[in-house]
């Protein structure tokens, strides 16, 4: 049961880490915004955007200021498993006796810096898949657990394409989020420059301990979600899929395979968090409209027809909640 | 949930409600009113206050069906409408904790009543769709314009539609002619007045169905009518229910003629007494109790004997009406009158003549 305290407690600490963030990263408002949101929420980010953009910068920034240990793995397409999870190794104890020890790979550790993952073959992603779902890590038949809270922020470059294997399906949709970083506009580019002349090295201080965060998703969890808006998230969830009752017209035409429910388990969790960040007690409709974005447009799987007319996920999802939105029926208590 | 929270917006959404009810249940009277009047007009236009009757009926049922069933606001409905004005879902939310007493519920309800008081109800606009009042304004004209034509049917001044219906789409109508002979010497007098003399017919067109135009039969000098070829035998006559081409003869006899005539009316032996001036005395046995009196009253003129008509009552009657008309028309002078009344005479005259000749043999 959380107290006054605690939600004072949020309302600061998310005063400071944006406040912290913003030394180290000019502009992205979203995209900062969007990766605090699923890091409280309990969730992975897939950040994917031109090189220099400021990505990694934004998650080394994010490691200091949540004062949780970081680990960066560059991905590149000779990167095994074992490189990312850690094996045994055989070592000698003073007897001279040969045993096997596990040494542990950089996955142990709060926050991953999966940096360019879309480099490394599929077998390597998946070494991540039960981590980044269960927080767990299976070497030689034995699981151990990640340390909380564990997050993996990834970054994709989508211009290259040559070395490069697209992450499968079960991947993405592990990513609660997946993120545009844009380009800055020139007075952001003019800042940057100007920071970046003085000092390379994040100046981010720490404004919460991993515990705190841990607290803070609790907090978070415990914002209320009327019927009406729960049922919207859903609908939002199943218009993607062009076979659904739901189904909208620009899911028909577009959308080969739309969201899983992961979409509405995270589309719900990260709308507390936005709410509360908001000063809000509870979820509204613009939160789902909002997060519908970043939730859905690496879980649907674009139709032949969309890339033949060069129609964008995000398109297709402002399609879909131009739709969902403007009906209504979608936002009344009904068979729930 | 404390109702007197929403009570300042309530009162507006009722207004809403009701409003809208109203609007749909006109759109649905006037459409029943379109076609009952519609169905009136074509069939019974004096039957519209039936279509009158239903448009209120169903209007009013409607409007309260539609109010109770969907209208009503509950308080749901009025936290929705409320949420729209910028609360973000805040007072659904606090509607749906109801009754939790958490720490976070308390919270959300402060937030939710913070943020209700700076949407006041003017916020709150009714809103109607557009469509709807768009349709029963076009509904309702035409309704009202269909009425209007059935009652201006009902009151003889427009046609209606089963005539129209008819008059447009229906068979050609089937006209008969039908032919007026003087069968003898005698006149046809029409209703116009127009007299057409012997040995000239009178054709007139007839629509299936209807009735030929009177016509009365008179007799010339020295001629009577005796009876229409169809049988009928008063003077003044109609052809009914006219179903195909007719011809019709009014059938005069002369009252004395030659021989060989068939025309010619043959005084009968055993016509009744007469008195002196050939006037049949009463029925010397009438009936002692009027009813029993089979085939009609005895009547000194107009007795058929051996199938012809005595006329000396008619005559002599006629006689004195010519006389007293003549002598009260104060258009004709006194030497027209004497003459006139001296060639009555002469009439008279040769008549009594040739009865008292006829009575001698």
């Amino acid at each position: 049961m959380i107290t006054e305290k605690d939600i004072e407690q949020f309302g600061k600490q998310c005063e400071e880490i944006f406040a912290q963030v913003s030394r180290d990263v000019i502009g992205q408002k979203d995209v900062v915004e969007g990766t605090i949101i699923a890091m409280i929420a309990g969730g992975n980010v897939l950040l994917e955007g031109v090189p220099g953009v400021g990505k990694t910068r934004l998650v080394r920034s994010l490691g200091k200021v949540f004062d949780l240990p970081f680990a960066r793995i560059q991905f590149t397409p000779d990167l095994m498993p074992a490189d990312v999870t850690g094996t045994n190794i055989i070592v000698k104890d003073d007897k001279g006796n040969s045993t096997f020890r596990f040494q542990e790979g950089p996955i142990f550790s709060n926050i991953i810096l999966a940096d360019e993952i879309n480099r490394a073959t599929p077998k390597t992603q998946s070494a991540l898949l039960e981590a980044m779902q269960e927080h767990t890590v299976t070497v030689m038949g034995t699981s151990r657990k990640l340390k909380e809270p564990f997050f993996v922020l990834a970054t994709q470059n989508p211009i290259e394409q040559d070395g490069t294997y697209p992450l499968p399906e079960a991947q993405m949709d592990r990513f609660m989020f997946k993120l545009i970083v844009p380009n800055p506009s020139l007075d952001e580019l003019m800042q940057i420059v100007d920071m970046t002349q003085k000092t390379m090295a994040e100046v981010a201080d720490c404004a919460c301990t991993g515990e705190e965060l841990l607290q803070m998703r609790k907090t978070a969890n415990q914002i209320p979600v009327a019927k009406e808006v729960m049922r919207y998230a859903m609908i939002m969830t199943s218009a993607t899929h062009p076979n659904s009752e739901c189904a909208t017209e620009a899911a028909k035409k577009y959308i080969r395979v739309g969201a899983s429910p992961r979409a509405g388990q995270a589309m719900i969790s990260a709308a507390k968090v936005k709410a509360l960040i908001n000063g809000r007690f509870n979820v509204s409709f613009s939160d789902i409209d909002e997060l519908a974005y970043p939730v859905l447009r690496h879980r649907i799987k674009m139709n032949f027809e969309a890339v033949a007319e060069r129609i964008s996920p995000d398109d297709v999802i402002k399609m879909i909640v131009a739709e969902v939105s403007g009906n209504p029926k979608n936002k009344q208590e009904y068979n729930v | 949930m404390d109702n007197g929270l929403f009570l300042k917006y309530h009162k507006k959404m009722v207004r809403e409600g009701v409003l809208k009810s109203l609007i749909l249940g006109l759109l649905a009277g006037a459409g029943v009113l379109f076609l009952t009047a519609f169905v009136f007009w074509m069939a019974k236009p004096d039957l519209l206050w039936v279509a009158v009757l239903a448009f209120g009926v169903v209007t009013g049922g409607v409007t309260v069906i539609l109010y109770y069933k969907k209208y009503k606001p509950t308080i749901k409905a009025i936290a929705r409408r409320v949420d729209d004005l910028g609360l973000q879902e805040r007072l659904l939310t606090m509607v749906e904790l109801e009754g939790d007493d958490s720490y976070i519920a308390q919270r959300q309800r402060e937030d939710a009543l913070s943020a209700m008081e700076k949407v006041g109800p003017d916020l709150l606009k009714i809103i109607v769709s557009t469509a709807a009042v768009v349709a029963v304004s076009i509904v309702g004209t035409l309704s009202v314009g269909m009425a209007t034509v059935t009652g201006l049917s009902s009151a003889g001044i427009l046609p209606s539609g089963g005539e129209l219906w008819n008059q447009w789409f229906g068979e050609p109508p089937v006209y008969y002619e039908v032919t007026y002979v003087i069968d003898g010497q005698g006149q046809l007098i029409l209703e116009n007045g127009e007299v057409i003399e012997s040995g000239a017919t009178y054709q007139t067109r007839v629509k299936k169905g209807a009735d030929a135009e009177e016509v009365y039969a008179s007799g010339g000098n020295e001629w009577v009518f005796i009876e229409w070829s169809d049988g009928h035998q008063t003077p003044s006559y109609s052809v009914k229910n006219v179903t195909k081409d007719i011809t019709i003869s009014a059938v005069f006899a002369q009252i004395s003629g030659s021989e060989g005539d068939d025309n010619v009316f043959d005084e009968p032996d055993d016509l009744p007494p007469t008195d002196g001036e050939g006037i049949p005395k009463p029925n010397p046995n009438p009936p002692k109790n009027p009813n029993d009196q089979h085939g009609g009253q005895y009547v000194p003129s107009n007795q058929i004997i051996d199938n012809k008509t005595y006329f000396g009552h008619e005559y002599d009657a006629a006689y004195e009406k010519a006389l007293e008309e003549l002598d009260q028309d104060e258009e004709i002078s006194e030497d027209q009158k004497d003459m006139t009344g001296a060639y009555f005479d002469t009439i008279k005259s040769s008549k009594d003549a040739e009865e008292d000749q006829e009575g001698e043999e």
